[in-house]
């Protein structure tokens, strides 16, 4: 279990991270989404030791990450702009992986060559930004982790091999519970792989919640009001409505048994709940919080 | 391979020798050189190993110690400690590095140990074939090779732990080098940057190299320092040193202990460097200074030296075309422009950006130029009395006068000392006068100029020195030109010229005529213009001088020195030498000479000269005068340049 409490981080008089709290369950696939500069990398660098935290505490299973061998040799990572050395072919950091990664399985490597039809002895400066990011999947996967940490993970892959990347991850999830903590802009993505979601804004989580509960949580309705209900009522709590005609559509933070119920009153004469993605979800929680979409006439 | 310890990473290890195989290469292939050099030539010629007595060949071992293990590891630590650091120097990198299980204890130990071995590797690979080479050539074995062998391992230690800190210390790639070139010559430099300054600003005082810091510049503190003592066992025949035939018979490393203290401070830099690691936030790569705390310390370093080089080209430019001491207005005015663009430049430096005009980095900026307007008004004033510092008589060990000759006043001569101590009072207070005389002057004809120096080497071993241009009229016109001929003259100091009360013997010479010419060749059969003299020669000569000196026909210091006569015809040369005992069986010699420019007027000297080259009184009466005419005007370096 990945445990981030109270963290923060501050660059040069800047708060990063501001009393960040995320908490990921042991075998859980974790979205981290959040506007760019929310501070979802910063709080990845941290998960993988790079970063000490100014205060606060990252712990996997308990044990702080900070300087700690055994942890991170559990944990393998593949952030936005992966590391290779200069020069050196797919082999070559395999052998250099498998020096450093006491799990690292080379029958694993050999069997993931199906999954990744790369020719090793590529020098992996020459191989396009989507064939490096394979190999960062071979390799990653190839030591066996606990715990898999990933940073806009498939960007440049093509639609066939983001199916089998997240595939494979999938695999690992169900076979061996390895915990996956994903940040990604792709929610569409994140929806069909996440169990549960954390949204970042401003250095904080603004809300952690299994996916299932958020999206019962909040819900979408279209509804058409008798002809003397002209205007949507000010006692409805909506985030987020609008109007075409005379259909609304609203956006609620409750349940759809619940939404009906504070409809009721009104006596609408057409409710429809449609559950909202997590895109929807995303942009209606930030909206509350002043990052919503603005309609900018250029 | 796992690797077992935690502090040590095999796999690393192997990566970081492995990927800079063609430095060490290189490096290797260099070192190899001397010995297929000694090898090809015993092949070809053979070689007789007789030259190579043990002694000669501990000699080269121990220079090698002293000048090329220093040089090689200054040279190649920064290289190593690039490539083994250079992950640090970018987010990717750092990130990825760090993201590892190997802990920053077992990354810098792997590293270090890395760089180290990447130094060694050459040394290894060239110094195994070398001593090789020296077996089988017959020479043997010699076991002054480990001295070298810990000379190389020591300095390696100490530059490599140097560089490391400075990579630390940095979260730049391009900084590193500079920052490591900066740091191993900044004491030095700022030293003589200073003495450069005042030497400008300040009257009397001279620039010249100091290195009074150079431990602080370990390259130069190595190689001035330790020395290879060579001792030898003569063979007298003569009197004279090259008369005498000598064996080597010892050599020893003097000094040493120099070497084994860097040793120490690098295993000290090895441990700062490894708490800085600890320390260094992986967010710093890219930044030139990746330790807030020395931001401010490494911002002033550059901003005082940038400041004092810039401010001093802009006094140049905007002030007196040559420097005569310091002008408080202009002065201030270049400084405080200097000041400005080094504070603010360093902080862009620094902070990355070009946004540092701000109330906080003005505080900063106010405070350095109110130090720079008191630094000008401080040099104008003396007010730390360099200017008119004047040792206690009774601290001095010995003066060093040069005034157109070198006089060596021993500090027990009181009186001498005494004399010299009043004269050099006399130019201090005299320096507006001189100053003036000495840029406003134009008048050749009418005006003598001098250089005097004066050196004071006290009994603490420190050393004064201070240098004059003196500008007397040809007739004396204040009571400072008469008491700079009185003292030129005094028979005190005259002794001391002729070293007629010391130790000091004669032991050679020569002299040379100018506007040499084949007319005079022809005339007189002479082959040459330049005669040595042996040891009676030298002594006619020597008793020659002295006697046109008693006379009044020469005239050391300014008439000697300048060409207040212009029918200077020749030059002599009187060497001196006394017998300093090292020990019972070994000595060495210290040196003096006489310069004396040979005019017509020396009719002593000149009396000499035509008993030495055979001329009748016609003929060196007419020799003379042919030598006058042809050197009229006397212009020592368009004769020089002809010739």
């Amino acid at each position: 279990m990945i445990e981030i409490k109270d963290l923060v981080k501050t660059f040069d008089g800047f708060k990063a991270l501001d009393g960040t709290n995320i908490s990921v369950p042991k075998g859980s696939v974790y979205g981290l989404v959040g506007p760019n500069g929310a501070g979802k990398s910063t709080v990845i660098r941290h998960i993988l030791g790079i970063y000490k935290e100014d205060s606060g505490s990252v712990t996997i299973d308990g044990t702080p990450v900070w300087e700690n061998r055994s942890i991170k040799a559990r944990c393998a990572a593949i952030p936005d702009d992966w590391y290779y050395f200069a020069n050196a072919t797919i082999r070559e950091m395999m052998h250099f992986y498998k020096g450093i990664y006491p799990s690292f399985s080379v029958e694993r490597y050999e069997k993931l060559k199906e999954a990744f039809p790369i020719e090793e002895k590529k020098v992996i400066r020459h191989l396009s930004k989507g064939m490096q990011k394979q190999v960062a999947f071979w390799l990653a996967l190839s030591t066996m982790p606990e715990c898999l940490i990933l940073d806009e993970p498939v960007d440049g892959l093509d639609p066939v091999m983001r199916r089998q990347v997240w595939s494979l991850m999938m695999s690992d999830v169900s076979e061996r519970g390895t915990t996956v903590l994903v940040s990604s802009h792709n929610l569409r993505e994140l929806e069909d792989v996440c169990d549960h979601v954390g949204i970042m804004d401003k250095g904080k989580v603004l809300l952690e919640r299994n996916l299932t509960e958020l999206q019962d949580n909040m819900v979408k309705l279209q509804v058409v009001f008798g002809t003397d209900v002209t205007e949507l009522p000010a006692d409805i709590p909506v985030l987020h409505s609008s109007r075409l005609g005379r259909v609304f559509t609203l956006i609620m933070r409750m349940n759809s048994d619940r939404a009906m119920e504070v409809l009721k009153p009104y006596s609408p004469m057409l409710v429809d709940a449609i559950p909202l993605t997590l895109e929807e979800i995303f942009i209606y929680e930030l909206g509350g919080e002043h990052y919503e979409v603005k309609d900018i006439v250029i | 391979m796992k690797s077992k310890t935690s502090l040590f990473n095999v796999t690393i290890f192997k990566r970081n020798i492995k990927s800079v195989w063609p430095f060490w290469g290189l490096l290797s292939f260099v070192a190899v050189i001397p010995s297929l050099f000694l090898i090809m030539e015993w092949i070809r010629h053979g070689i007789d190993t007789t030259e190579f007595n043990p002694f000669e060949v501990k000699y080269m071992f121990y220079n090698a110690a002293i000048y090329l293990a220093p040089l090689v590891a200054f040279a190649t630590a920064w290289i190593a400690a690039f490539f083994v650091w250079m992950y640090l120097y970018t987010a990717k990198s750092v990130g990825a590095f760090h993201s590892i299980p190997v802990t920053r204890a077992g990354l810098f130990v792997t590293n270090y140990l890395s760089g180290i071995v990447i130094m060694l590797i050459p040394y290894v690979i060239g110094g195994a074939l070398f001593i090789l080479t020296l077996i089988i050539i017959g020479v043997g074995f010699h076991m002054s090779v480990f001295v070298l062998i810990g000379a190389v391992i020591i300095d390696s230690i100490f530059f490599f732990s140097f560089a490391t800190v400075i990579a630390m210390m940095t979260g730049n790639m391009f900084a590193l080098p500079l920052l490591y070139l900066a740091f191993n010559f900044l004491a030095l430099g700022i030293e003589n940057l200073f003495n450069f300054v005042i030497s400008n600003l300040l009257y009397g005082l001279s620039f010249s190299l100091s290195a009074k810091t150079d431990f602080l510049s370990p390259l130069v503190c190595l190689m001035r320092n330790m020395r290879t003592v060579r001792e030898y066992s003569y063979n007298r025949i003569g009197e004279l040193p090259e008369t005498m035939t000598r064996d080597l018979i010892g050599v020893s490393l003097e000094n040493g202990h120099i070497m084994l203290i860097y040793g120490a401070v690098g295993v000290i830099f090895a441990i700062i460097a490894f708490l800085m690691y600890r320390g260094k936030k992986s967010e710093s790569a890219g930044d030139v200074v990746s330790f807030k705390p020395l931001k401010p310390i490494i911002h002033w370093i550059y901003t005082i030296t940038g400041t004092v080089i810039l401010g001093m080209l802009l006094y140049y430019i905007f002030s007196e075309a040559e420097i005569r001491g310091m002008n408080v207005i202009q002065g201030s005015l270049c400084f405080i422009a200097a000041l400005a663009i080094s504070y603010y430049t360093g902080l862009m430096l620094l902070e990355k950006t070009v946004r540092v005009f701000n109330k906080k980095t003005f505080v900063g900026f106010a405070v350095g130029a109110v130090l720079s307007v008191i630094c000008c008004f401080c040099m104008k004033y003396d007010v730390l009395g360099i200017e008119k510092r004047i040792p206690d008589a009774s601290k001095v060990q010995e003066i060093q006068l040069y005034m157109g000759n070198s006089y060596t006043i021993d500090g027990s001569n009181k009186e001498l000392v005494q004399k010299t101590m009043d004269f050099h009072k006399n130019i201090i207070e005299n320096k507006d006068l001189l100053n003036a005389r000495f840029f406003d002057s134009n008048d050749d004809e009418e005006y003598v100029y001098d250089y005097v120096t004066i050196e004071y080497v006290l009994k603490n071993a420190e050393v004064l020195r201070r240098e004059y241009r003196i500008v007397v009229p040809r007739n004396n016109k204040t009571e400072f030109d008469k008491a700079y001929v009185d003292f030129v003259s005094d028979k005190d100091l005259i002794k001391t010229l002729l070293h007629e009360d010391d130790e000091y013997y004669l032991s050679g010479g020569y002299f040379t005529l100018y506007s040499y010419n084949s007319e005079l060749s022809a005339k007189y059969g002479l082959n040459t213009d330049s005669w040595d003299l042996s040891d009676w020669q030298t002594k006619t000569i020597y008793d020659a001088v002295k006697k046109d000196l008693e006379a009044g026909n020469w005239k050391p210091g300014r008439n000697n020195y300048s060409n207040e006569s212009n029918n200077v015809i020749g030059y002599i040369a009187v060497f001196f030498e006394k017998r300093i005992e090292r020990s019972e069986d070994t000595y060495y010699y210290n040196t003096d000479d006489l310069d004396v420019n040979l005019t017509p007027d020396m009719t002593y000297t000149l009396e000499a000269i035509r008993d030495l080259l055979g001329l009748s009184e016609e003929q060196m009466e007419e020799f003379v005068d042919i030598l006058i005419k042809a050197n009229e005007p006397v212009d020592e370096y368009q004769y020089y340049y002809d010739k």
